[in-house]
């Protein structure tokens, strides 16, 4: 078994930095050649959870090993040096040596694991070809935009074929326009490092498009590990709904449990099918979710259902760039409706302040979360747009 | 030209202006007008003369120059070696490593950069005394091993380099501190991840990204201690090691007729030097941005030094706090109560009584504390003016921020020769002569690059907009300035107020040649009588020189304990670091960036 097939296994990690709990108890197992995303708002402790696994950082408490080979143990205090971790790792402010052309960059790891300088530097040619800047090899680093930048920081974090890749928010630095084009060299750097990969961002939608696994952090602590699929449309609380895009929260009581749907009574007079993430029973208090997006405004002709449905009057219009949301109040709710704006023409959708709405919503697209999180979590979870914007 | 808008009247500006020009002219350029003028000139200034090629001849015709030049290139440059490996050793593991003597260094680096350099010269010049210092008798005295210590002279090569080295280590340590703790850290820790080790990230990383600074303070070095007088005046004189200035002070005070002329001829060559070394210095740099984006900046945990890497760093830490402070102090107190130089049986407070009941001395001391007090207000509030009335990007602007930093190229005992020379013939300006009002002008001088550094850094903290703010609630420009810009930058002010005081005080290089024998400073008298045999005098006014020294040091550090805890309690820090979106830089690491935008 090369270690190229082991799996990082992260038990009850724990760090605090003078007195102020950073991590508060991580277990995370990432698999051979997974892509995993630490996604969470700033000062939820994901990068602290990185540089701990670089050994950047010594832990207080837990253990960090990749397959057999201990690197990081409290309690024998056993702490492998980064430069014995054999791993590669891209930072946010790429990090490149300023002194040193972009070829001397990449061979650098290669010269530190004793290759001669021949050697490295057909090495960091080729590698510099998978980031398409082997043109570039003779520049100082200082000469390149900031893309091109985080790509050599790439090259030189794959070019010694490490046993497990690093990112720590690499694209945040990035104007919105490049971001979305370097996501496929970070992909790329993936696959040929061949290895597991922990990538820490607080862009849900970089942490979607890029992830096998995506484990959802807040308060130093994991709340959620799951596909994107998982996470995205089953939220764990209602701290990890809000900060992946749920936008209207609605109070209720469990009336029924069956299979994957539950019958909620919404405070008011709506009834609503929706979808469990988690284990309930009939009575219980809970929050049900659902984003703006999943709305659906019924034409005026269609009959009323008995559930998941509300109708009211609209309140307030908000033009956004490409969306429209509407705040409409109904009995015992206020809902933010958001429609596509090429719709606005389109009669049985266009509404003015004032109008009276119905609108609704699938069983699919609404997830019930459970309630007793609410209190702890009624943190504004704005912190995590503040760089990405 | 204007980002703050003049209130006032055009000619306002324009008047003060005018009188910012002139005030340049004649403290930084004119001197340095007469001092070429000099090197052409038969007979001294203020007497008449003929415009003659005879003394820049005999000057550069003259072997000893060359002898002179060549000692002064292997004392500067084998002193810059080994100050530049033991600074950059120190600032590595005071900024790097949790080292049990890491938090030790800084403080002490403060306390040796207070000493003036005549501390280290005279000091040493009894410790390694080599018949009676206090060393060869310690060695003596041990069993055995006492006959075979080679005896210490400190009156030698050896001396001279290692003495000088002292104050360099402190100097060069806290230039370099700044820098060190500003740099990105996620480069090392991108080098450590690549698998590099920690002296190996040392050598490869650290030292090549800090290249353009390093080789800045080295240029620093070598320039400053091509002009530094005490020790080679001290130690190398009596070893017959002449350096430049050495040579220039022994032009004018051991040759007779003084040769004026020479010294001015060798005083443009010392000068050249210096400014060629930092044009050489821009030239090797040219083009080499190392400038990278900052991320956010993250604890790192400190390098763990153990082993015998932690017990080398112990004895160097160790070793510097006692050859640079501990053994100099006791040398120079105990000193301060002998009859003569050895002795340790008939020790009395006789020295301190004879120096006290002696008016001279009460004058001399007075001299010493008006001038750094005064001088000291005057070169702060001269270095505001500077920082606040201009503007680089003008050209006027620009050409006062250079004319400030003449000073700084131009060696004490020169710019002293240079002032007293300039203002000799200027008819009202003749009675400073002999006074120790032109000792205090030629010291401000001398000061104001050091204040303009601290003048500008405050400057720079406080935001156009506060004073804008002022002015559209209805403040005059002058209660504008008094009112919100004094107020704010009153605690960098009396910092830099104090830090001059003790520069000024300790300050040998620039009276030397200017004060006269009824009114000297006491370095000047220190220095006189040690070069007069009376060693054990001289220690004992050192001491009281020192006493006063240490005053000013506590007074500031008690100020600057008082002033943060004042702009806590009135929530001024938060206004100041506005502009500042970093938030908690470290003050240490706030070098003046850009430069102030402004215009009265």
């Amino acid at each position: 078994m090369t270690i190229h097939d082991s799996a990082l296994t992260i038990t009850d990690l724990r760090k605090s930095y003078s007195g102020v709990p950073a991590v508060r108890g991580v277990d995370l197992n990432i698999e051979p050649g997974e892509f995993v995303t630490l996604l969470g708002p700033s000062g939820c402790g994901k990068t602290t959870l990185l540089r701990c696994v670089a050994g950047l950082e010594r832990i207080d408490h837990g253990r960090i090993a990749l397959g057999d080979r201990v690197l990081s143990d409290a309690r024998t205090g056993q702490l492998i040096r980064p430069a014995r971790r054999n791993v590669g790792m891209v930072f946010q402010n790429y990090a490149l040596w300023p002194h040193m052309t972009v070829e001397q960059n990449v061979m650098y790891p290669l010269r530190m694991r004793g290759a001669d300088r021949r050697t490295a530097r057909t090495t960091a040619r080729t590698t510099l070809d998978l980031v398409e800047l082997s043109r570039f090899a003779a520049r100082p680093v200082g000469n390149l935009s900031g893309g091109q930048q985080q790509r050599v920081a790439l090259a030189r974090a794959v070019v010694a074929h490490p046993d497990l890749m690093l990112f720590d928010e690499p694209l945040s630095n990035l104007d919105a326009s490049l971001r979305e084009s370097m996501r496929q060299y970070v992909i790329d750097a993936h696959r040929a490092a061949g290895c597991l990969s922990v990538y820490v961002t607080h862009d849900q939608s970089e942490a979607l498009s890029l992830s096998d696994r995506i484990a959802v952090m807040f308060d130093g602590t994991v709340r959620q590990t799951g596909t994107p699929n998982e996470v995205y449309r089953r939220p764990a609380d209602q701290r990890v709904a809000r900060f992946l895009g749920f936008d209207n929260f609605l109070e209720g009581t469990v009336v029924t449990v069956d299979g994957d749907r539950a019958e909620v009574q919404l405070t008011g007079p709506v009834r609503l099918v929706a979808t469990p993430t988690a284990p309930i029973v009939a009575g219980d208090a809970v929050q049900v979710g659902v984003r703006s997006n999943h709305f659906e405004i019924i034409p005026d002709d269609d009959a009323p259902a008995d559930s998941n449905e509300w109708s009211g009057v609209v309140r307030r219009v908000r033009n956004a760039q490409s969306v429209v949301d509407l705040d409409v109040h109904c009995a015992g709710a206020t809902l933010t409706v958001r429609v596509l704006d090429v719709a606005r023409g389109d009669a049985t959708v266009s509404r003015a302040e004032g109008d009276a709405i119905r609108v609704r919503v699938a069983p699919e697209f609404a997830v019930v979360l459970p309630s007793a999180e609410q209190s702890t979590a009624d943190v504004p979870v704005t912190a995590g747009v503040e760089r990405g914007a | 030209m204007n980002r703050r808008v003049p209130l006032g009247r055009w000619f306002q500006a324009n008047g003060w202006n005018a009188v910012f020009v002139t005030l340049v002219l004649f403290l930084f350029v004119y001197p340095v007008v007469v001092l070429v003028a000099g090197a052409f000139r038969t007979a001294p200034p203020g007497r008449t003369g003929k415009w003659s090629l005879t003394p820049f001849l005999t000057a550069f015709g003259d072997p000893r120059t060359y002898e002179t030049l060549q000692n002064s290139a292997i004392y500067a440059v084998t002193k810059q070696v080994i100050v530049l490996v033991i600074a950059l050793t120190l600032v590595v593991v005071s900024t790097r490593t949790d080292h049990w003597l890491a938090r030790v260094i800084t403080p002490m680096a403060v306390m040796v950069f207070a000493m003036p350099g005549l501390f280290f010269a005279v000091s040493w010049g009894m410790l390694g005394n080599a018949e009676i210092g206090l060393l060869n008798t310690w060695f003596d005295a041990i069993p055995l091993v006492g006959g075979w210590m080679p005896t210490i002279d400190t009156e030698s090569w050896h001396g001279v380099i290692g003495v000088t080295a002292l104050k360099s280590i402190a100097i060069e340590y806290l230039l370099l501190l700044g820098p060190f703790r500003a740099m990105d850290r996620s480069l090392e820790e991108a080098a450590a991840v690549s698998g590099a080790s920690n002296t190996r990230t040392v050598l490869s990383i650290n030292l090549p990204v800090m290249l353009p600074t390093i080789t800045a303070v080295a240029i620093i070095g070598i320039g400053n201690v091509m002009g530094t007088l005490e020790v080679p005046l001290v130690l190398g004189l009596p070893a017959g090691i002449e350096v430049f200035s050495s040579r220039i002070y022994r032009y004018i005070n051991a040759e007779y007729p003084a040769q004026y002329g020479e010294a001015s001829s060798l005083s443009l060559l010392l000068v050249l030097l210096i400014v060629s070394l930092v044009l050489l210095q821009r030239r090797l740099l040219r083009g080499r941005n190392f400038e990278t984006v900052t991320g956010k900046a993250h604890r790192r945990d400190p390098w763990h030094v153990s082993g015998a890497a932690s017990f080398l760093v112990s004895v160097l830490i160790l070793a510097y706090g006692v050859l640079a402070l501990a053994l100099p102090l006791l040398q120079l107190v105990l000193s301060s109560f002998q009859p003569f130089l050895g002795s340790l049986d008939n020790l009395s407070l006789q020295n301190y009584r004879v120096l006290l009941d002696d008016p001279a001395i009460h004058a001399t001391i007075a001299n010493s504390v008006v001038v750094g007090v005064l001088g000291g207000l005057l070169a702060m509030a001269l270095a505001v003016a500077f920082a606040y009335g201009t503007s680089r990007r003008t050209p006027l602007g620009r050409f006062i921020s250079l004319a400030t930093w003449i000073p700084y190229a131009l060696p004490g005992i020169v710019l002293g020769l240079a002032i007293l020379w300039a203002f000799i013939p200027v008819p009202g300006l003749q009675l400073l002569y002999a006074t120790v009002w032109i000792v205090m002008i030629g010291l401000v001088v001398n000061t104001v690059p050091l204040t303009s550094r601290v003048a500008e850094t405050a400057l720079e903290q406080i935001s156009v907009s506060l004073e804008e703010a002022a002015q559209v609630s209805g403040a005059s420009r002058l209660r504008t300035i008094t009112g919100i810009l004094l107020r704010l930058i009153l605690p960098s002010f009396l910092i830099g107020w104090f830090v001059a005081i003790i520069m000024i005080i300790g300050n040998l290089d620039v009276p030397v040649l200017m004060s006269a024998p009824e009114n000297q400073t006491l370095s000047v008298q220190v220095f006189r009588f040690y070069s007069a045999g009376q060693v054990t005098r001289a220690a004992a006014l050192f001491c009281i020189l020192l006493a006063i020294i240490v005053g000013f040091l506590l007074m500031a550090v008690v100020l600057r304990w008082v002033m943060a805890r004042w702009r806590r309690n009135q929530g001024m820090t938060d206004l100041v670091a506005l502009r500042q979106p970093g938030g908690a830089e470290d003050p240490a690491a706030a070098e003046p960036r850009t430069a102030r935008s402004t215009a009265v």
